[in-house]
């Protein structure tokens, strides 16, 4: 291995290290990034998404309406998994299978009616959650990628620990103007100030899927039975075979105000029906995640045709505990407007520092003109400004895609696809410089027409929302205008000449 | 509001910390007679740091408090080199400022 020095350092192995994780999984890490840095507002995606609810919800009220309406024209569903409003999400959620022999739907219920009419199908901030951890491959082969992917990003973060040898002398340094140095500067700020948020997220994110990643302890314990295992982590949650028995379901407002009582007044996350309409009902109610930093924190179990309580656990375990707290650290769902804000700027910030090492690969080796090289430069152009582009049009999508068509959600992830690889292609053919002035001119332009878009067709925006004080639309309209500017300031930094000379290969 | 207290009670220590480095202080003008002042600035730095601590867990939910302080000094931090790298010489002013403005929103709770 060795060419001049007989022993590499520590430091040496790990700037390797870095490089080689960094541009291996960078693209892939980019893109788990941003979705989760977009899945902060997953609420609020899906109410900008569906501008058709205007009228703010009453959690509970909504819960209710929504179970009696499933109750009466769902009846044939195998089970309901209803998610809660609450104060930034405006409709339940309903997964379910309408026909026991056809596919899961997501239906967002209206909050005054319960139905999912009028309502325009979409995935809405869903499809960046999913992605975030599912990548659109088949179960579990996408969450294998992005737990993987998560490794590689903890793997990156300590490796690059070690490599960034001034973290505490650069702690504020940001040098313009310098080719290299300068890009170099920003990928250490941002890497380095917000660092406590990027080892907190990509080191839950890999816990979160632990027991897909290593099995083999619960296997052994519970002798191949999951049934057991899941029995001993929930106790509580009822699993009743169906008994084919006709009968209705319980007055569900009971059910809400009992569970509200028992949980000290915390609101209601999620509520789950089993064997709906059938004699042998299980309804299960969860605590809100916002009501403390860990996650599944209580749940009262309901038998459905009676109503009687018949089951509630409160989480004391310590080890159920830690395990819930970390998983409730990287949902965020516990947090306040400030904490959200924080969470989202923190996630741009990681997708910055990974965009940001993924340009100083091909921007320190200006000078190396071979194909791999040049292969990687072109790549990253789509990779990122591409992905960018791709989730304005997955907006545009929405806004502009005739309500009746057949099968819209997937219309618009389709959208989101298509540009995406479209973008790929262009980052492929064309120079990087001239690739990124485009593909950000792109942005600007996806990002700045998208208020105008949207005031067009749905008539709620930046301009009737300031005069309506409908807070969610001026502030969805600012960012977008936010990402245009930036998009739009990149693209012309990138028509001046290039500053960068080819620097010597500095240590990072 | 314990996060804007804690946020300038943060960017003020920062600044201050980052106006005890040579590089810094040098990029906000500091004459050589101001060198000898390092020592200081450092002190009241991380006494600024901790005062945003205070501010934060000052609120009824401390664990919840926790978690936004660290986000907040990051944001903090940022903002300061954001400063250095476009206008260095607002900087002593700015956190001057900010240190009275943090120190009266949390004196006033």
């Amino acid at each position: 291995m060795s060419r001049t020095a007989p022993v590499r350092g520590l430091r040496q192995s790990m700037d390797w290290l870095h490089g080689w994780v960094g541009i291996v999984f960078g693209w892939l890490i980019f893109a788990i990034a941003l979705t989760g840095t977009a899945s902060v507002f997953k609420g609020e995606i899906g109410d900008w998404m569906r501008p058709e609810v205007t009228a703010p919800a009453d959690p509970d009220a909504a819960l209710i309406t929504g179970l009696r309406w499933l109750a009466t024209h769902a009846g044939r569903a195998l089970a309901w998994y209803v998610t809660a409003p609450d104060t930034r999400t405006a409709t339940p959620f309903a997964m379910l299978q309408p026909d026991p022999a056809g596919d899961y739907v997501s239906w967002a219920l209206d909050p005054a009616s319960g139905s999912p009419h009028g309502i325009r199908d979409t995935l809405g901030g869903e499809f960046f959650y999913r992605f975030h951890f599912e990548l659109e491959l088949p179960y579990p082969w996408g969450r294998y990628l992005a737990s993987l992917a998560g490794m590689a990003l903890l793997v990156a973060i300590l490796s690059g620990i070690v490599t960034h040898r001034r973290i505490f002398a650069d702690f504020f340094t940001l040098r313009s103007g310098k080719g290299k140095r300068s890009w170099l500067d920003a990928h250490n700020l941002l890497g380095v100030l917000p660092l406590p948020f990027h080892l907190m997220i990509s080191l839950t994110g890999v816990l979160m899927l632990i027991t897909l990643t290593l099995p083999w302890s619960t296997m052994l314990a519970y002798r191949h039975d999951p049934a057991a295992a899941d029995a001993e982590l929930f106790p509580g949650v009822i699993v009743r075979e169906r008994a084919n028995r006709p009968a209705p379901l319980a007055d569900p407002a009971a059910m809400v105000v009992e569970a509200r009582r028992r949980f000290g007044g915390a609101p209601i996350g999620r509520i789950t029906v089993e064997n709906p309409g059938d004699a042998a009902a299980v309804v299960t109610v969860w605590q809100h995640d916002a009501a403390q930093i860990a996650y599944n924190e209580a749940w009262i179990t309901f038998d459905g045709s009676s109503g009687r309580t018949i089951g509630f656990h409160a989480e004391q375990r310590p080890a159920m505990s830690t395990y819930n707290v970390l998983y409730g650290l990287h949902m965020g769902r516990f947090g306040d407007t400030v904490t959200r804000w924080l969470y989202f700027l923190c996630g741009l910030a990681l997708s910055a520092t990974i965009a940001t090492g993924l340009l100083l690969w091909s921007v320190g080796r200006a000078d190396i003109r071979d194909w791999p090289h040049g292969a990687v430069a072109r790549l990253t152009v789509g990779a990122i400004a591409g992905l960018m582009l791709a989730a304005a049009g997955f907006l545009w999508a929405n806004r502009l895609l005739p309500a009746t068509i057949e099968a819209r959600p997937i219309w618009e992830v389709r959208a989101f696809f298509l540009l995406w690889a479209a973008a790929l292609m262009h980052g492929v053919v064309r120079p990087p410089r001239a690739g990124w002035r485009e593909a950000l001119g792109a942005n600007a332009l996806a990002w700045g027409l998208l208020p105008l878009v949207s005031a067009l067709t749905v008539g709620r925006g930046l301009l009737a929302g300031a005069a309506a004080g409908d807070g969610l639309f001026v502030v969805a309209d600012l960012v977008f205008l936010a990402l245009a500017a930036l998009s739009a300031a990149a693209a012309w930094r990138m028509t001046r000449p290039a500053t960068a000379r080819p620097a010597r290969r500095a240590a990072a | 509001m314990s996060a804007a207290a804690s946020w300038l009670l943060a960017f003020a220590g920062f600044a201050a910390l980052s106006l005890a480095m040579h590089r810094h202080a040098r990029d906000a003008r500091f004459g050589p007679e101001r060198i000898g002042g390092f020592a200081l600035r450092r002190t009241c730095g991380w006494a600024l740091l901790a005062a945003s601590l205070a501010a934060a867990l000052a609120g009824p939910r401390w664990s919840f408090a926790l978690v936004a302080w660290i986000g907040l000094l990051g944001a903090a931090a940022a903002s300061v080199a954001l400063l250095l790298w476009r206008r260095p010489t607002w900087l002593p002013r700015a956190g001057v400022g900010a240190a009275v403005a943090g120190l009266l929103l949390l004196l006033g709770r």
